[in-house]
């Protein structure tokens, strides 16, 4: 095991429908709370002057400001200073979003419409721009390593992180802070997801329920500080976690429909375990993308069913988004900070809402209450589990995380 | 400021204040009239938006190069209130924001 770097986990942050924080999160979430109301997963908790100025509220996109406020807390409980306690040309910036300021868009295209060209907001690219909270994280830290925004749709989140990982597995980067950010809901997504019978119509949240109709729509960033493992040890950072592999595939199959078999899926989360060194025998939890349509649900179900062949009644799996809804680039990012401190808590959290069995879908999908995981080696070794984010594109992303 | 009446020193100075301080975020006490955009650490794409926000509050519109980063705060509000005098009627805009 000593022929590549180990990529740990220093420090998370999260801002969800469940309130500001990582840990707020997964307390909502193992205590089987919905941060859903009205049909829509909103950061109703969120107020951006609470921590940045008038001009920088002005200036970032909400879906930057989500992704500035949840490093915010990742790069505390890392210790990253300010001044972050590495060479900064040596740390990356990697976040994933769909659709980017797409508020910011909007907002300027009505400007533009309603008196002209003039009057678009002279920050409008700045704020539309995928790339931004990689390059405003940059800017805010000092870091100058590689900066990326990593759009792959739903699995946007997931892919930031796993590129993070092999950039500092290379050697390119010591450290690297790394999540998904999105805020997508306004009417034009809504109805764009509305008309592909994507989004629920009645607005729940009920993955691998019989009675699931569609995903919610929410908002939100999740954000981790990654380091390699000696670089943490030499500073005697507090380690969380680890990032033990990623697998990415893509479906080849239809612009948006997930293969019916889950063929894409189920290469993934190979692939992940194959680049983790990770027995399917030692996965104790899967972290579901489990959107709650249809087509998503029974094809993730297959997936698992494929890899974990027998023992797949055996791997719990639920879904956050029971929970948040479905925060799009930012979900692969927010789930796998929810999985590396349910792991830590040593709690198999729930999927909420799933109170009627789908003759097709007969896992173990942790149904309405979070269950403790059985003890094992006197609680002290690292436990194991897979983060599935799958997105439009066909894009397939799978982390293996350890705490 | 309806933007039908011009706007006195005063009514300019206060304004120009008032967005420097909320908006941007300037501390009150360097806003003098002396003060240069660059030492208010206002950058170039700040002064569009401020030349967006006058336009709309103000009905004044400042042309590009009208303000530079060396002017000063005292020449950006004599130049408000000599646009302001100098518009007819018929440049009197709707409000383009907020």
């Amino acid at each position: 095991m000593g022929d590549r770097r180990r990529v740990v986990v220093t420090g998370v942050g999260a801002v969800t429908p469940l309130g500001i924080g990582a840990d707020v999160l997964v307390d909502g979430w193992t205590q089987g709370r919905s941060g859903i109301s009205d049909g829509l997963g909103r950061c109703l908790d969120f107020d951006p002057l609470d921590f940045l100025s008038r001009k920088e509220t002005r200036h970032y996109d909400r879906f930057t400001q989500f992704a500035l406020v949840a490093a915010r807390e990742a790069t505390a409980m890392a210790g990253w200073g300010p001044p972050i306690p590495m060479a900064p040309e040596r740390v990356a910036s990697v976040v994933g979003s769909s659709v980017g300021g797409i508020g910011t868009a909007l907002e300027a295209l009505r400007l533009s419409a309603a008196h002209g060209g003039q009057s678009v907001p002279a920050l409008a690219i700045p704020g539309m721009m995928v790339n931004a909270p990689a390059g405003v994280l940059a800017l805010r830290l000092g870091i100058r390593g590689p900066s990326l925004g990593i759009a792959s749709a739903c699995a946007s989140g997931g892919d930031a992180l796993s590129v993070a990982l092999r950039l500092i597995r290379s050697g390119e980067v010591d450290a690297a802070i790394t999540g998904g950010a999105e805020a997508p809901i306004c009417p034009l997504m809504l109805d764009a997801f509305a008309v592909m019978q994507a989004l629920s119509p009645t607005g729940q949240s009920r993955p691998f329920d019989a009675r699931r109709d569609g995903f919610v729509l929410g908002e939100g960033a999740g954000m981790m500080c990654l380091e390699a493992l000696e670089v943490a040890l030499d500073r005697g950072a507090s380690i969380l976690g680890e990032v033990l592999g990623h697998g990415c595939s893509n479906d080849a199959f239809h612009p948006v429909a997930p293969q019916p078999e889950g063929a894409g899926a189920a290469l993934a989360m190979r692939n992940a375990l194959t680049d983790a060194r990770v027995q399917p025998e030692a996965v104790e939890y899967i972290s579901a993308h489990g959107t709650g349509t249809r087509l998503n649900d029974v094809a993730e179900t297959l997936a698992v069913k494929t890899v974990f062949g027998e023992r797949a009644t055996q791997v719990p799996m639920s879904s956050l988004k029971s929970a948040i809804g479905h925060l799009i680039g930012a979900a692969g990012a927010v789930e796998a900070v929810a999985t590396v401190l349910a792991l830590r808590r040593r709690v198999l959290p729930p999927t909420l809402n799933l109170e009627v069995a789908d003759a097709d879908l007969n896992l173990d999908y942790l149904p309405m209450r979070a269950r403790a995981m059985a003890e094992r080696d006197g609680g002290h070794s690292p436990r194991v589990a897979l983060s599935n984010s799958f997105g439009f594109g066909g894009h397939n992303n799978v982390l293996v995380i350890g705490a | 400021m309806d933007g039908t009446a011009p706007l006195t020193r005063e009514q300019v100075e206060q304004f120009t204040a008032g967005v420097l301080v909320d908006d941007f975020s300037i501390d009150r006490a360097m806003i003098l009239p002396g003060a240069s955009m660059t030492s208010l650490g206002l950058d170039s794409l700040d002064l569009v938006e401020i030349a967006q926000i006058v336009q709309d509050k103000c009905r004044v519109r400042l042309e590009v190069g009208d303000v530079s980063l060396e002017s000063s705060l005292g020449e950006v509000v004599d130049l408000i209130v000599r646009k302001s005098a100098e518009r007819g009627p018929d440049a009197i805009q709707t409000s383009t924001r907020r």
